[in-house]
């Protein structure tokens, strides 16, 4: 069984010596230093690394005619952090990722040789990643659009992406949740836990100078142990490399 | 080997080493690779690896009636002739000279007649094309299919400018000798030559001709087809591959382990090539015969 998240703030809010099995009869910003640290170890793990168990399939419904497909943006509509690839069509053949903008508004011309600017319709057989700010002048501003070409014709079908989704915050309204923390193999006491402490050591409220060095270090170790499973890279980049052993 | 596991394999040398993950740029710079190595293989192989006999029809004279002309002018009505017909010879009643097809909608010469609508137009089957691309070379002398006919002759004089043979001009009958005419494919235009016959054909012949090929290019359609390599199963791992993985090496793409290894996918690219150049040039050597190698 994982830990929970209740049983993590008791955790941290020990760190900050204070012994409770109640972690909301903590002060106020107590609660909030402690949510502070649980969120701050769930998106690093998050952007841990492609192999870290981030990636995710999500599936992309094509609409005859349409090429451009947003699937995260704003505070509301956020789910995907990143798009890893591959992508799919109809979950079996493998499409190939476009490097620029410039290829996909003359994919015709530099790929197939014809004289019209952008895509005509067709069966995909690539796809573009788009990375934007969405405007929006508060919260999240990230925008995820994927673009394909050809562009889907008619009975078009679906493409499943592999995907990084976004960290769901917790609120200090939730500290007392017995929900387990969504750590990959439940590892929350060599991975979660240690990230944890080393950020409750930034908060305010921390002042046991006895134990900061050796947080520090069980944090440290987490990170060299998260930086083996990989770099995270953009759609376009290669992949890291990774021994495996037979 | 299909052409998705050329490219595999080819793309084990990239930086993913994995063809299927590689950017669609990337994808094309391993096609890129693919395509000159198997023009380089081509290349060093012995020609009848690339050569076929193909069979050919000078088609029967066609009757053009209703033709819009005007005199001076190359230009007729839009598609008036195929794309079959190009390089063919055109009389036209009212022009003082024969002329020629030189596009679907245009003339060698100007017309010099009266302009206005002629009928009667004769359009012979005089000349004929490839229409399999990459061309390479004729290395035979195109003969009558049926082989009771009389040789044709090729104009040695005449080849070289593309001209008429003066022995024949304005005949009909049944065609005695040939000889090529270069289109400008440089400047763009198709096809690359034509290959003209005289006396003019009074009727249909079939034509056999001994072409060589370069081998075709791969394109995207050809992996997403799964299509299968033009290419003798012996030469796959001993020439083509090494070649293109050393072509490979120019590319943006391609994986650089260490430079010892850079010089052994170099050699192991020149030994495929060499491998491909000391094939028998002859593969019908009789074992009676000087120079044929032990044990044939």
């Amino acid at each position: 069984m994982g830990l929970t998240v209740q049983a993590a703030a008791i955790d941290l809010l020990s760190k900050l010596g204070i012994y409770v099995t109640n972690p909301s009869t903590a002060t106020a910003a107590q609660q909030q230093d402690v949510i502070i640290a649980i969120n701050w170890a769930g998106q690093i793990l998050q952007r841990a690394g492609q192999d870290f168990f981030t990636r995710q399939p999500m599936t992309i419904g094509l609409v005859n005619g349409q090429q451009e497909y947003t699937i995260s943006t704003g505070t509301t509509g956020f789910t995907v952090q990143a798009v890893l690839g591959p992508l799919r069509l109809n979950n079996q053949v493998p499409l190939a990722a476009l490097l620029s903008r410039g290829e996909m508004d003359q994919f015709d011309r530099i790929f197939l040789g014809a004289a019209d600017y952008g895509a005509a319709q067709g069966v995909p057989i690539a796809y573009w990643i788009e990375y934007l700010n969405n405007n929006e002048p508060f919260g999240n501003i990230e925008e995820i659009n994927v673009w394909f070409a050809p562009i889907p014709a008619a009975n078009p079908g679906i493409v499943v992406a592999e995907c990084v989704f976004g960290w769901s915050n917790y609120t200090v309204a939730s500290i007392n949740s017995t929900a387990e923390l969504p750590v990959a193999m439940d590892y929350t006491e060599s991975v979660f836990l240690p990230l944890a402490r080393m950020a409750i050591t930034r908060s305010s409220q921390f002042n046991r100078l006895d134990i900061k060095d050796s947080l520090e270090a069980d944090g440290a170790t987490a990170l060299q142990q998260l930086a083996t499973a990989g770099g995270f890279p953009n759609v376009s980049q290669p992949g890291p490399e990774r021994d495996v052993k037979s | 080997m299909t052409t998705l596991q050329y490219l595999q394999r080819v793309a084990r040398r990239t930086r993913d080493g994995d063809f299927t993950r590689l950017a669609l740029t990337e994808q094309m710079d391993v096609l890129e690779a693919a395509n000159a190595a198997l023009q380089r293989l081509y290349n060093a192989l012995p020609a009848y690896l690339r050569a076929q006999t193909q069979g050919f029809t000078l088609p029967a004279p066609i009757t053009l009636n209703n033709v819009s002309v005007t005199s001076g002018s190359t230009a007729v009505s839009t598609g008036l002739f195929s794309a079959a017909q190009i390089g063919a010879t055109v009389i036209i009643p009212g022009d003082p000279s024969w002329n020629q097809v030189l596009g679907r909608q245009s003339l060698r010469n100007p017309y010099l007649g009266p302009t206005g609508t002629v009928n009667e137009v004769m359009v012979y089957g005089d000349s004929l094309f490839s229409t399999s691309y990459p061309f390479d070379r004729i290395i035979g002398n195109p003969m009558f299919s049926d082989q009771s006919l009389a040789p044709l002759i090729p104009m040695e004089m005449s080849r070289a400018a593309g001209e008429w043979n003066y022995l024949f001009q304005d005949t009909i009958g049944r065609p005695m000798c040939w000889w090529v005419q270069f289109m400008g494919n440089s400047q763009g235009n198709e096809p690359l030559m034509v290959i003209k016959f005289a006396p003019l054909p009074d009727m249909a012949y079939s034509i056999n001709i001994r072409l060589s090929f370069w081998p075709m290019r791969l394109l995207l359609t050809d992996i997403q087809g799964a299509t299968t390599l033009n290419v003798p199963d012996q030469f796959l791992e001993k020439c083509l591959i090494p070649m293109a993985i050393q072509e490979l090496m120019t590319k943006p793409c391609f994986k650089s382990i260490s430079p010892a290894d850079d010089n052994r996918l170099e050699e192991r690219g020149n030994e495929g090539q060499s491998f491909a150049e000391l094939q028998v040039a002859d593969p019908t050597s009789p074992s009676n015969r000087i120079y044929c190698p032990l044990g044939y």
